[in-house]
């Protein structure tokens, strides 16, 4: 198998990795929920890398559809709060777009990212602009099949992690239109969206444990 | 925070699991889940089952509506948090009696994404199922965006008169139709006096002074339309019950069901108070009433406060209003 393909196996151990990063960031995100939130996003991640880690150590999965659908599944079971919803969505949609593969090339990755965002937008009804974590996932899988094209996968992720963090950064000039920080509207622009923000460090410590530095 | 809890994580399933106990008879757990709740008797054979669900914290909502004459299934979610589509699916499963299942409750985003996901899980399953989203909450969005507005209290009428109207032996759709037609002529306006604390959280969900008053907070402490120095009983009567009738509007001569609702901490003699002054202004437009409720029909754990609401009737929504139902959290229903 070369660097660049994912079987099932090195899938779960790269999200099982990403699912334990996010762990670390629930203090972080904790505080920067409670701004705007009611700052039960820390609860949140705590229990959405809870399931994940759970799931991803007992799964016997033999597609990489299934793995993605299945810890979708798992997320929305234990973490059915509104941010752990729409990430059990942008699992399952990702999950869709994969039904069937037992193995995947890195730039095949797009239509995962498609999938995912389609399955969020569907369910959570966000556009660009609306302050979630639509403004992080959107720009990053554009960003990806931008520079996928010439068959770089290396350049494609690291074009991604830009992004991904660009689009995060952004939310902090925009009104919130979703969940409780849309009843502080005008008050909400200044601080960076909880929700954005949890999505980059997902995509970034995703990219990392895929993409070890050389 | 002062409240007589054990673990502040357990608060959900201990609460549940003395409701079974006090209730064996009444309700039981799911199959699939102890957080999805079932009529004990379920299914019901040839009815169209009703399911809600919704974050805890709001006793009697979602679980006290279960019962004959009323809903079949309920999922509880931790306390102001959604319950996940997989226990709504299990309650699903479990009360369809072969005529669908309509899945009433309130227009919140976490809960809406998760039944969404269930009516689509229910789908594969075979099982049809409808949806009707209570959005009665007039301080919550203008009536030119009721889409957005909260469920609220007024959920109590959309779950009287759906039990009610699928015990006739209509169809899924004949319920949904009723049930929207319920959910659009409701009203409701609440005021907080005191918050609430989320036990998981362990501090209060917002602050207000000792002397002041929110009128139109939502019941997860969601900003009201004003905040002023607290004002008397008659005061905040005349003003809730004025943008409501103003807001449907209510006009002489049509008949309605009131309720006055008490959102935790308010004692059943401030509620009444409340509604001597809202009968009277009500009878000023020359609105007559035709049933009132009063006491704790959807709470906010230990807030203060109160809501009122208004439900324009016809004669269908009366019959099935009178209809027979029970629940042990919930006295008021036969006609006196």
């Amino acid at each position: 198998m070369s660097a660049d393909t994912l079987d099932v196996a090195r899938f779960a151990a790269i999200l099982k990795q990403a699912a334990t990063d996010f762990k670390g960031r629930a203090e972080e995100l904790r505080q920067l929920d409670s701004i705007l939130g009611d700052g039960d996003l820390g609860v949140t991640i705590e229990l959405t890398s809870k399931a994940m880690l759970e799931y991803l150590t007992t799964q016997q999965e033999d597609d990489i559809g299934k793995l993605l659908m299945n810890c979708g599944l798992n997320i929305n079971k234990i973490s059915p709060s509104t941010f752990g919803t729409v990430l059990a969505n942008a699992f399952m949609g990702a999950g869709k777009a994969a039904f069937g593969k037992k193995q995947i090339e890195i730039i095949d990755l797009a239509a995962l990212g498609d999938g995912a965002i389609e399955s969020i937008k569907k369910r959570g009804k966000a556009e660009v602009g609306d302050k979630t974590v639509v403004d992080t996932l959107v720009p990053a899988v554009e960003a990806f099949k931008k520079e996928s094209a010439s068959g770089d996968a290396k350049a494609a992720l690291s074009a991604t992690v830009k992004a991904a963090e660009a689009g995060m950064k952004a939310t902090a000039d925009m009104k919130a239109k979703f969940g409780r920080a849309k009843w502080f509207q005008d008050k909400s622009i200044g601080v960076q969206d909880g929700g954005a923000t949890a999505m980059y460090y997902l995509i970034e410590s995703f990219v990392r444990h895929l993409n070890p530095p050389a | 925070m002062k409240k007589l809890i054990n673990d502040p994580f357990q608060v959900v399933d201990e609460t549940l699991s003395g409701i079974l106990k006090a209730y064996p008879n009444h309700l039981r757990a799911s199959k699939e889940s102890p957080r999805a709740l079932v009529r004990a008797d379920a299914p019901i054979k040839g009815k169209v089952a009703i399911c809600t669900g919704g974050g805890s914290g709001h006793i009697p909502v979602f679980l006290g509506y279960v019962g004959p004459g009323l809903l079949d299934g309920v999922s509880v979610g931790n306390v102001f948090s959604s319950p996940g589509a997989a226990d709504m699916l299990a309650a699903t499963k479990e009360v369809n009696g072969g005529k669908g299942v309509l899945y009433l409750f309130g227009n919140y985003q976490g809960d809406t994404m998760n039944f969404e996901m269930a009516a689509e899980m229910a789908e594969m399953e075979k099982i049809p199922v409808q949806m009707c989203i209570a959005k009665d909450d007039v301080a919550s969005a203008p009536r030119s965006e009721k889409d957005k507005r909260r469920g609220v209290a007024g959920i109590f009428f959309a779950y009287k008169i759906a039990g009610a109207k699928a015990d006739t032996g209509a169809s899924l759709e004949e319920v949904k139709k009723t049930t929207d037609a319920v959910i659009d002529n409701t009203c409701t306006l609440g005021v907080a006096l005191t918050p609430c604390t989320i036990p998981a959280a362990g501090k209060p969900t917002f602050t207000i002074a000792e002397d002041e008053m929110e009128i139109g907070m939502g019941i997860h402490g969601e900003p009201g339309i004003e905040r002023t120095k607290l004002k008397t009983a008659d005061e905040v009567a005349t003003i809730m019950t004025e943008k409501i009738v103003k807001d449907l509007p209510f006009k002489a001569n049509d008949e309605v069901a009131v309720l006055v609702n008490g959102l935790g901490a308010t004692p059943p003699e401030e509620l009444y108070i409340l509604y001597n002054k809202a009968y009277d202004i009500l009878k000023g437009y020359r609105i007559k009433v035709y049933r009132a409720f009063i006491g704790e029909y959807a709470t906010s754990m230990e807030m203060a406060g109160a809501s009122i609401t208004l439900l324009r009737l016809n004669d269908e929504f009366k019959k099935l209003l009178d209809a027979p139902a029970f629940s042990p959290f919930l006295l008021q229903w036969r006609k006196a």
